[in-house]
């Protein structure tokens, strides 16, 4: 009896309250669910004649979808297309209802299904913003303006409108060239970064970097980095000041995935990178890992060449060479790699050598003669441009001269002084090294 | 007896307001009243499903066994909330819209629940219904003065008329969350003045304090 009581009383309950509630449900359902989609289909219809004027019904095409594309109907009458596309914005993924008239012109646009902040992003999908894209086509609806505070939003509402237009595209018979997503051209990208400087001047270095320079304000390195689909990487555009800190990465090409990894041509992404010289604390996109990646190996290639960069890396001109090896009709490079130095050369006749060496900041050329005695000290880079404190350095430095060790001179108490007397052990260690060379 | 089923309805709107006195429902209370016409609709849609839930577990009090209570509240409550719900979609598809997720998530609104457990369970059922009208009104009137308050100020406009004209740019942060606090936070700041008023407000502290503790067996005992 305590039986029935404690176990089977309560089950037998809960299991027919559960039947009856169930019961309940299937009944409602089956009532409600005819009218329901009977109001679905007509709101998207009617919103389907919202965005393509003068529409009479619809009928859907069975095209190829791209990323992002969700359907596609077609005017019965042959005015033109209404697609539908999902994009990805500020607060979720939203719908798109975008209509294009026969002549490939935008007829309207309608966002749906959104939760994009209101008085942000949520301002898209007003009537008065679908408006200004009212007669556009695929070539130059991306001149559009967005909404500002509605970044975001604004560049999820064209990559919507771009898919929109490849779908219309293929439905249509006529491709037509849609620009990749988050995509600026390199003249854009150069003009936002530097906007006083009217000329580049194009070097092409190692790792198929190629580099603009900006005057003396700085560089556009431009390179391919391999994101997700590697038969189509990413192009992107990286700004460098002198110093190789980085002002901006630009996304010029993106072909990644719809909502993926298109991300990481979000500023938010990109943002990471300002002001650093190194790609160091840099965090990928959830869910965009390989063209996060992909971007951050770009950037960090691209910091590797910095000291190849023009104007970068001060090197031993004639000048410099002519005051630390007096004498010396010319210069050829070294048969071997050098570890320590930045640079070294041999004077032709094999009778001298002269080495670059850097201790921090400061930066010494250093001429040898045949016996490793210090013909030469000159300074390459020094961190004061003031030049009283630039004539003491060069003192201090000359006073290696016709020494053969670093430690023969004592300290200085000019700022620096260690890093100009480690420089120049550092040269001596590397002339030890290289004196085989020697004739 | 009439004369208490009347007390009891009119308990939910001031005395016993669900969201500012016992500060149940406080989810869709925040979330769903940036514009009026959202909070009438939840408000609504949430009495309907009281109103059905409390009537039928103070009929059926008698038969759910004590051990099994809660699961069977559950049930019935997911029952109601998901008919509401398929009704909702097919007669009024654009409130269903904007009522969104928050429909569905009537079924953990602790108001239902907790009206259930506390009144409806011992009650009978015309008092429990009256209870679920009352609590019904109570918490639709907060989150229509809520989404009135939010909505004027936040948009401009009431249940989308313009009343602010043009010109004056809204306080957009009205109708993002945090607009939604302080708002909450002053409406339960003007019922305690209310209630202070009317010498309702009791010094407790521990248990006696809560708002449900007259309801509430453990109270006495301390531990809820």
């Amino acid at each position: 009896m305590k039986l029935v009581k404690e176990f089977l009383i309560p089950v037998a309950v809960l299991t027919v309250i559960c039947l009856v509630v169930s019961a309940a449900l299937a009944f409602t359902y089956q009532a409600t669910a005819p009218i329901i989609e009977e109001a679905k289909n007509a709101k998207a219809n009617e919103a389907r004649a919202v965005v393509l004027e003068g529409a009479a019904g619809f009928e859907k095409m069975n095209v190829a979808m791209t990323d992002g594309g969700v359907d596609c109907y077609r005017e019965t009458a042959g005015a033109g297309y209404v697609i539908t596309v999902t994009t990805s914005g500020y607060g979720g993924a939203f719908n798109m209802m975008v209509g294009i008239k026969a002549d490939g012109t935008i007829s309207g646009i309608q966002m749906m299904d959104h939760s994009e902040t209101p008085g942000f992003g949520a301002k898209l999908a007003e009537e008065s913003y679908a408006a200004t894209y009212k007669g556009k086509s695929s070539a130059d609806f991306s001149d559009v303006a967005g909404v500002a505070g509605a970044t975001i939003t604004s560049g999820a509402y064209k990559k919507g409108l771009g898919t929109a237009f490849e779908i219309h595209g293929s439905a249509s018979g006529n491709a037509v060239e849609v620009p990749a997503s988050g995509s600026m051209t390199l003249e854009d990208a150069q003009a936002q970064l530097f906007p006083d400087v009217a000329e580049f001047t194009e070097t092409a270095l190692d790792d198929d970097i190629t580099v603009y320079q900006a005057g003396d304000q700085g560089y556009v390195a431009v390179r391919k980095a391999v994101g997700y689909h590697e038969e189509e990487p990413m192009l992107l555009a990286v700004g460098l000041d002198n110093s190789g800190k980085i002002l901006a990465v630009i996304m010029l090409e993106n072909h990644e995935t719809q909502g993926l990894g298109t991300q990481v041509a979000d500023a938010a992404y990109l943002d990471q990178y300002i002001g650093k010289d190194s790609t160091d604390g840099v965090t990928a996109v959830a869910g965009a890992t390989v063209s996060s990646d992909g971007v951050k190996s770009a950037v960090k290639k691209i910091l590797e060449q910095f000291p190849n960069f023009p104007g970068q890396g001060a090197k031993m001109d004639e000048t410099v060479l002519a005051a630390i090896l007096p004498g010396a009709a010319g210069f050829e490079e070294p048969a071997a790699a050098y570890e320590g130095a930045d640079q070294v050369l041999f004077s032709t006749v094999r009778s001298g050598m002269a080495v670059s060496a850097a201790d921090g900041e400061v930066k010494l050329a250093v001429g040898f003669n045949g016996n490793g005695v210090i013909t030469g000290v000159s300074l390459l880079a020094y961190p004061e441009a003031d030049e009283a404190a630039l004539a003491a350095a060069q003192e201090y430095a000359a006073q290696f001269v016709g020494q053969a060790s670093a430690d023969a001179v004592g300290a200085s108490d000019i700022s620096y002084a260690d890093s100009i007397k480690n420089a120049v052990g550092l040269a001596c260690t590397v002339f030890e090294a290289a004196k085989g060379e020697l004739g | 007896m009439k004369q208490s089923n009347w007390k009891v309805l009119l308990n939910g709107i001031i005395k016993e307001n669900p969201v500012l006195v016992l500060v149940l429902g406080t989810c869709p209370t925040l979330a769903l009243t940036s514009l009026a016409v959202n909070a009438v609709g939840m408000g609504v849609a949430a009495t309907a499903v009281l109103l059905c839930s409390n009537i039928a577990i103070s009929l059926l009090k008698n038969i759910i066994p004590d051990k099994v209570r809660i699961p069977c509240y559950i049930v019935l409550i997911a029952g109601f909330v998901t008919i509401v719900g398929f009704v909702v979609q097919a007669y009024a598809p654009s409130i269903y819209d904007a009522l969104g997720l928050y429909l569905p998530l009537i079924v953990v609104n602790c108001i239902i629940l907790g009206r259930a457990e506390m009144f409806a369970n011992k009650n009978s059922v015309l008092a429990s219904a009256c209870d679920a009208i009352g609590m019904g009104i109570g918490f639709t009137l907060t989150l229509l003065v809520m989404g009135s308050i939010r909505e004027i100020l936040g948009a401009g406009t009431w249940f989308g008329w313009q009343v602010i004209p043009d010109a004056v740019t809204p306080m957009s942060i009205m109708t993002q969350p945090p607009g939604g606090f302080f708002i909450f936070g002053v409406l339960i700041a003007v019922v305690n003045v209310i209630l202070a008023k009317k010498g309702k407000k009791r010094k407790v502290s521990g248990c006696g304090a809560c708002p449900s503790a007259e309801h509430c067996a453990k109270a006495s005992e301390g531990g809820c």
